[in-house]
């Protein structure tokens, strides 16, 4: 071998060894992602990421649990909305999947801040610390949704299955947690906000005298809002609204309620006729984006960075209006829902006589003062309404008969969930 | 002589700490003394016309020239002396002489090739470690002349330029808008996440190539636009900035049995792409094309029938076929120089061209400056220069999937909501007018480069060294004017800036070592190469948005009320060194190599990934040969190539999301894998390259089974622990396997007359083989064609993948049955598998026409079958109540009648499945020759005229405009047509001079 062909030898080699120096140069770092070391200096971020989790997917909520009951029928494009409106769902076809999965994640993370917060702050300060409180709402908030939403779910990270009802038991437990320690933390906001959530825990429970409890310790004026901006915007306007995607709209049952015009408006009040200031809706006569329904458009949410409220007091004297009209106090349970009337200008009802009519009013009542709030198919369900309401619309393409009055948990959390059967033919879904 | 290195300002040392170390130990050479030169003229046997391009070379040395346009060659410094001459080119049987070159004189050899289908005498460069001839070669490596296709058939594309030429490689056109992304994906898809395109390289520099820059916003912040990406979900592809006139060949790797000494990037194929170059000894060579002409689409779209509705106002409804389709004229100049002297060769190109698509504003201008230098330093050295700059700004069309898209707006509506206003009816609440009245720009300006060192100091001894970079800068633009309706940004207008900028950097080592192993080894003879090879991409992203302006006047963004912006960034680096032996068994040729690769992306606990191969080629003699067969060559082949992860896949991370009242806040995103690895991609093909009757006839036919492993599957978590994105695990596996054969043949050859025909075919089965364990027993129901429930059969899942169906599988629900009573349709609780979305077989069938020393006619046909679509397109039109299909069930007076009813309930439910299969008349180019005597009056050299038409019609079973329709133009796992804007027609005249 020459002497070229020798050093073409030596310089492979270097090449090699070259390659094995070059360690350093194959490190790369991505400058938009947080590490886990990195939250340590980042606990407030933490805390509003729990709470955040929570509110960023309460717009997509509001409106799937709107099609699936009697307030939104779908007008647009998209199988997504055309399914829940035609009481079409199933475990592979589950509009509130992502809600779920999101309220899941909150979960997790929430335990995860916590933990976070006792290594980084201690065990004492963390127990007391606003940020705590902070993720302890936000944890239970989404325990309380799951709980809500679908008829069974995880409290814990693949945790075992628990029942709606499980579910909800968890979050009072949560929630009466983020109490005390919102309390001890001096953040009366937070403390607010979790005991106006247990209140409805415990209302959705059948502990009447405990949600009464919670709901009359909220002070008049009170608004929990699921925050919206404009990096997070409100989909209820994006999608649905007039002078958006007019994917949905309000449903033909509503029609006969509200007036044409070219101004924004209200829905009438069954009892009087008069606008109802309660339920803001618009209808122009323009055809929505199906090229073929009139669309009628809520009009409570008009910028896409308005908030939706999750929790009122409004809603809490709902609770107590109920409790009553349930122990047979129909004056008291009247005299309630009539000041919440009143506040809006309508006049009020007579005091029923019978249970029926007195179910009648609260029904409606609570669809005036919680519309676009994702409550009416958590009342039809829980009244066992839904069939009935179905029903009575005759309408082939809507059967009351099979209608879904809860909707099945996540297929993601039951397929990787090893703690659970991927046979999803086993979930529950409650049906009318 | 001695030289240095120098290393590019700012560019990292990678490899280039091995290159300097071997240059360092190069020799000078002794200067021979009493050279002489060989010249000649090569021209074609039959008709006697020149052969411009033939490869001439001195054997035994490292010598060659390129014959000029008329023929002509001249190769100085040839030792005195006897030598053989070898002239080689594509088409044409290998020629050779022996001449006495005197010294100091010269010799002359004049070569008249005959035709032959057959290039076993072919080099071939890339993915070899040097020039190797085809005979050699175990691998089934494609090479294309483009200067050759570009003679007679005016290309505008280079995407263009592959389709229907090579076999396994499928180069499509999926949208209709100019510039905008192509399908080019290389023997199926082997890989459930990572892109599907070959890496390509230009003369040795890898470059960007991608057919998407972002989807709907800043890549991984959450940050988007309005909607579906400026332009609606197709994007740019950044292959359109190449123009084919630069461009003299291509050689491609379709899989890792070929492409190995590429690693961690070429599981996927490798295209290498030579841009022209200059002769030595030759006189400046001008050649200038004009092009003009027109697209215009193919009046099919579904809404024929519009036309007969009145709206409310008595407005009758446009159809789009009369009135969005509308002649987009294209211009294009190419002016090129050519020529060198004895040390220094050239080539200079400029070119312009502008092009309109056929729906409207639409249109593309680009300008291209390419200079081309080589450099003989000395004996030993040659130094290569290549310096490429384009410009190409886009007026992107606002098409696709997207509430903005003027073919969407136009098509999806009701003419009987036409009114004076809206005409086409109203469409997805945007007025086709005002969608028009978006202004949506990419501008990119982008510089290829590099520097290529080849120093051989002997024949035996070969050095070569590359460094490139390749830097794109792309600005993307979309105006929204105030004033005009845009669904939910309302009235008040929009702008969005986004700009894109990327540079990858390339640096390479080659050495080759030809040896002769002593008699008591054997004597054998054999090759080895050594190198190494690196590549650094660096891509920043950012973005910003204005929503809100006061009035008319102000377009920028911080001129709106409220402002919005993201950025983000990705860097990957790969290191590599390879080895390869080949021995030369007279016949036989066996070669075996190894290459090791480090990345950036692989988990921080993995370490380096190592890709074997090894190829055998067998030339049979003439003794073993039956009388029909000419010549016959049977190969084998098997290799291993990789695919890299994503940049930051490794990394487990938080990201960073503005909740609450526009509050810092954070949320688990990725869970990460810090062992994560490439995926590995195992093929192995044989073949069989065979002449037929004295070489007219050349078959070349290619069986190959790939199979990726530790494919990178999304692992879903559940949601109860947290991290919302899946988790990457190397868990898959996937099975691509497939026939290609390449028949080509000189029907008749006379010199009045003759006919070249070409015959590609492809078979591609696609299969998923494994999951890995996160997978789950799950089943899909079988329907008869009566909606009848058959049987269900299980398959391992995970996602909406499935073992033993292909990646771009379909399920779907369907219907089960009809109710007379209730008139409703009734559908499947279930999906089922209905079908693959990618074609199984494709074929293409090619037509030269000689007539005459003037006139070409060349005719290409392609076709594709196998591929099914869920036609979303035809069932949304249904349900808009806007397509043909629903308006010719309606009553005269434009009321829904029971038929029209049962099809809209149907649609409802579900969306209907179609068949891609079609044949299509692709390419029909006519070349007329200009009389020579009448050109050189006015000083012209050899001109020609061209008509030519491309995508000139199809037949097809689809209903809907066109079978290859993609809304997301060449995404790599989507083949959605919903509202993709087909390909045009194209119509081009052509006008080429030399002078």
């Amino acid at each position: 071998m020459n002497l070229s062909r020798m050093k073409g030898g030596i310089a492979v080699v270097a090449a090699v060894l070259a390659l094995g120096a070059c360690d350093e140069l194959l490190t790369v770092a991505d400058p938009g992602r947080y590490t886990a070391a990195d939250l340590d200096e980042a606990l407030p971020a933490v805390a509003n990421g729990v709470e955040g989790a929570v509110h960023e997917i309460f717009d997509s909520w509001v409106t799937d649990q709107a099609l699936l009951a009697d307030v939104y029928q779908h007008t647009g494009t998209w199988s997504g909305y055309d399914d829940p409106d035609h009481g079409r769902t199933n475990y592979n076809n589950n509009a509130t999947r992502f809600e779920q999965d999101s309220w899941l994640r909150a979960q997790w993370f929430a335990a995860d801040a916590e933990r976070r917060f006792k290594e980084v702050l201690g065990d004492a300060e963390a127990a007391s610390s606003p940020l705590t409180a902070q993720v302890r709402l936000g944890g239970g908030l989404a325990t309380m949704l799951l709980g809500m939403t679908a008829c069974e779910s995880v409290g814990t990270p693949t945790g075992e299955l628990m029942t709606d009802m499980q579910m909800l038991a968890l979050a009072e437990q949560r929630l009466g947690d983020a109490l005390t320690t919102s309390q001890s933390a001096g953040r009366p906001e937070y403390a607010m906000a979790a005991q106006a959530a247990r209140a409805q825990t415990r209302m959705l429970q059948g502990d009447w005298s405990g949600a009464v409890a919670d709901a009359s310790a909220i002070p008049a004026g009170f608004v929990y809002h699921a925050v919206f901006n404009v990096q997070s915007t409100n989909s209820v306007v994006q999608l649905t609204t007039k002078n958006n995607n007019e994917a949905a709209g309000l449903m033909y049952k509503w029609w006969p309620m509200i007036e044409k015009s070219d101004e924004p408006g209200f829905m009438r009040d069954p009892l009087s006729g008069m606008p109802d200031k309660r339920i803001p809706v618009y209808f122009d006569g323009e055809i929505a984006t199906d090229n073929e329904t009139p669309h009628y458009s809520q009009w409570k949410y008009v910028q896409d960075t308005d908030d939706i409220p999750m929790l009122h007091s409004d809603g809490m004297r709902l609770i107590v209006a109920e409790a009553m009209a349930r122990n047979g106090d129909f004056a008291g349970a009247t005299g309630v829902l009539n000041e919440l009337r009143a506040a809006v200008g309508l006049p009020g009802h007579d005091v029923p006589t019978d249970p029926e009519t007195m179910a009648s009013i609260v029904l409606w009542e609570r669809f005036a003062e919680h519309f676009m709030e994702g409550q009416r198919l958590v009342d039809l369900h829980r009244g066992g309404l839904m069939r009935q309401v179905f029903d009575e619309l005759n309408d082939p393409d809507r059967l009351g008969a099979g209608r879904p009055t809860k909707w099945p948990m996540t297929n993601q959390e039951a397929l990787y969930n090893p703690n659970m059967n991927d046979d999803l033919t086993q979930r529950c879904l409650p049906t009318a | 002589m001695n030289f240095r290195y120098h290393p590019t300002q700012g560019a990292r040392p990678l490899s280039l700490l091995a290159v300097v170390a071997a240059m360092g130990f190069l020799l000078p050479a002794q200067v021979a003394a009493q050279n002489g030169s060989v010249t000649g003229q090569v021209t074609a046997a039959t008709t006697g016309q020149p052969i411009n391009g033939a490869q001439v070379t001195i054997m035994d040395s490292s010598l060659g020239v390129l014959s000029n346009i008329s023929g002509r060659f001249l190769v100085n410094n040839v030792p005195a002396g006897t030598h053989t001459v070898q002239v080689v080119y594509v088409g044409y049987g290998t020629a050779t002489q022996e001449v006495v070159v005197p010294p100091g004189g010269a010799a002359t050899a004049d070569f008249a090739l005959e035709v032959s289908a057959v290039a076993m005498d072919e080099l071939i460069v890339t993915g070899t470690a040097g020039a190797v001839e085809r005979r050699k070669l175990g691998t089934s490596a494609a090479s294309l002349n483009v200067t050759d296709v570009a003679e007679v058939t005016p290309l505008s594309d280079f995407s263009q330029t592959l389709e229907g030429r090579i076999p396994g490689v499928r180069s499509i056109g999926t949208v209709g808008g100019v510039g905008a992304g192509r399908e080019l994906r290389i023997r199926g898809t082997d890989s459930f996440s990572l892109s599907q395109r070959p890496v390509i390289y230009i003369d040795g520099v890898r470059v960007d190539s991608r057919q998407r820059e972002w989807g709907s916003g800043v890549p991984g912040t959450g940050f988007s636009t309005t909607c579906c990406a400026f332009s609606g979900g197709a994007g740019e592809d950044r292959l359109s900035d190449l123009n084919p006139d630069e461009i003299d060949r291509v050689e491609v790797l379709k899989g890792p049995a070929a492409s190995t000494l590429y690693g961690s990037e070429a599981s996927g194929g490798v295209i290498q792409i030579f841009t022209k170059r200059g002769r030595s000894n030759s006189p400046a060579n001008f050649a200038l094309t004009v092009n003009a002409g027109f697209n215009r689409h193919r009046e099919n779209f579904p809404t024929s029938l519009r036309s007969n509705f009145q709206g409310p106002d008595g407005t009758y409804a446009w159809d789009p076929n009369e009135t969005l389709i509308e002649n987009g004229l294209i211009n294009s100049y190419d002016l090129t120089v050519d020529g060198g002297g004895e040390a220094v060769t050239y080539f200079v190109s400029g070119g312009f061209s502008f092009e309109e698509g056929s729906v409207k504003p639409n249109d593309q201008k680009r300008a291209n400056l390419r200079v081309n230098l080589n450099w003989t330093a000395g004996e030993n050295l040659t130094i290569a220069v290549n310096s490429g700059y384009v410009r190409n700004r886009i007026y992107s069309l606002q098409s696709g999937n997207n509430w903005l898209g003027i073919y969407t707006n136009a098509l999806l509506t009701n003419p009987l909501n036409a009114t004076a206003e809206e005409p086409y009816g109203g469409g997805l609440d945007v007025n086709v007018a005002d969608a028009q009245a978006i202004n949506t720009y990419s501008d990119a300006d982008r510089w290829t480069g590099g520097v290529t060192l080849n120093y051989n100091p002997s024949p035996d001894f070969t050095h070569r060294a590359t460094i490139g970079l390749d830097a794109v800068n792309d600005q993307k633009t979309r105006y929204m004017p105030f004033g005009r309706n845009y669904t939910y940004i309302g009235r008040q207008g929009e702008r969005n800036i986004g700009y894109r900028n990327a540079r990858q950097f390339t640096a390479e080592y080659v050495g080759n070592l030809n040896y002769t192993l002593p008699d008591w080894a054997g004597g054998l003879a054999g090759n080895l190469a050594f190198g190494s090879q690196g590549y650094w991409d660096i891509t920043s992203f950012s973005m910003s948005t204005g929503r809100g302006f006061a009035g008319e006047g102000v377009t920028t963004v911080s001129g709106a009320a409220l402002t919005l912006g993201a950025e983000a960034f990705e860097e990957d680096v790969n290191l590599g060194a390879f080895l390869q032996n080949r021995f030369d068994f007279n016949n036989l040729f066996i070669t075996a190599a190894v290459r090791m690769d480090g990345n950036s992306a692989f988990g921080e606990n993995y370490g380096f990934q190592v890709y074997p191969k090894a190829d055998v080629a067998y030339n049979l003699s003439d003794d073993m040969l039956p009388g029909l067969i000419s010549s016959a060559k049977v190969r084998g082949a098997v290799g291993m190539a990789g695919k890299a992860p994503g940049a930051f896949d490794q990394f487990q991370t938080y990201v960073p999301n503005t909740v609450l009242d526009d509050l810092a806040g954070v949320r688990p995103n990725n869970p990460g894998n810090d062992v994560i690895e490439p995926e590995v991609k195992i093929e192995y093909e044989g073949g069989l390259e065979l002449g037929l009757w004295n070489d007219r006839i050349g078959v070349d036919a290619t069986y190959w089974h790939a199979t990726t492993q530790n494919a990178l599957l999304g692992i879903p978590l559940p949601p109860s622990e947290g991290f919302s994105s899946s988790k990457r695990q190397n868990a898959g596996s996937i099975l691509n396997k497939g026939i290609e054969v390449a028949m080509n043949t000189t029907v008749l050859d006379r010199s009045s007359f003759r006919w070249s025909t070409g015959v590609n075919f492809e078979w591609i089965h696609n299969e998923i083989l494994d999951l890995g364990d996160a997978s789950f027993p799950d089943s899909l129901p079988v329907y008869g064609a009566d909606g009848s429930l058959l049987r269900w059969d299980q398959y391992m899942r995970l996602g909406g993948y499935w073992v033993g169906l292909p990646i771009f599988e379909r399920t779907t629900r369907v219907i089960t049955g009809w109710d007379p009573a209730t008139r409703r349709h009734s559908r499947s609780a279930y999906n089922t598998y209905v079908g693959n979305e990618q074609p199984s077989t494709l074929a293409s069938f090619s037509n030269d026409f000689a007539i005459g020393q003037s006139l070409r006619v060349a005719v290409q046909f392609r076709g594709e079958w196998g591929a099914i679509m869920s036609n979303s397109d035809r069932g949304y039109g249904v349900r808009q109540l806007a397509y043909d299909e629903y308006l010719e069930l309606l009553a005269s007076d434009g009321s829904a009648t029971p038929a029209s009813d049962s099809l809209l309930d149907r649609f409802r439910l579900v969306y209907p499945v179609d068949k891609r299969d079609h044949i299509r008349l692709q390419e029909v180019s006519i070349n007329y020759a200009l009389p020579e005597g009448l050109m050189s009056a006015i000083g012209l050299g050899r001109s020609s005229i061209t008509l030519a038409g491309y995508n000139l019609h199809w037949w097809d079973d689809c209903h809907c405009p066109d079978p290859n329709q993609q809304y997301r133009g060449g995404d790599d796992f989507s083949t959605s047509p919903f509202l993709g804007i087909p390909q045009p027609r194209r119509f081009l005249v052509s006008f080429r001079t030399r002078f």
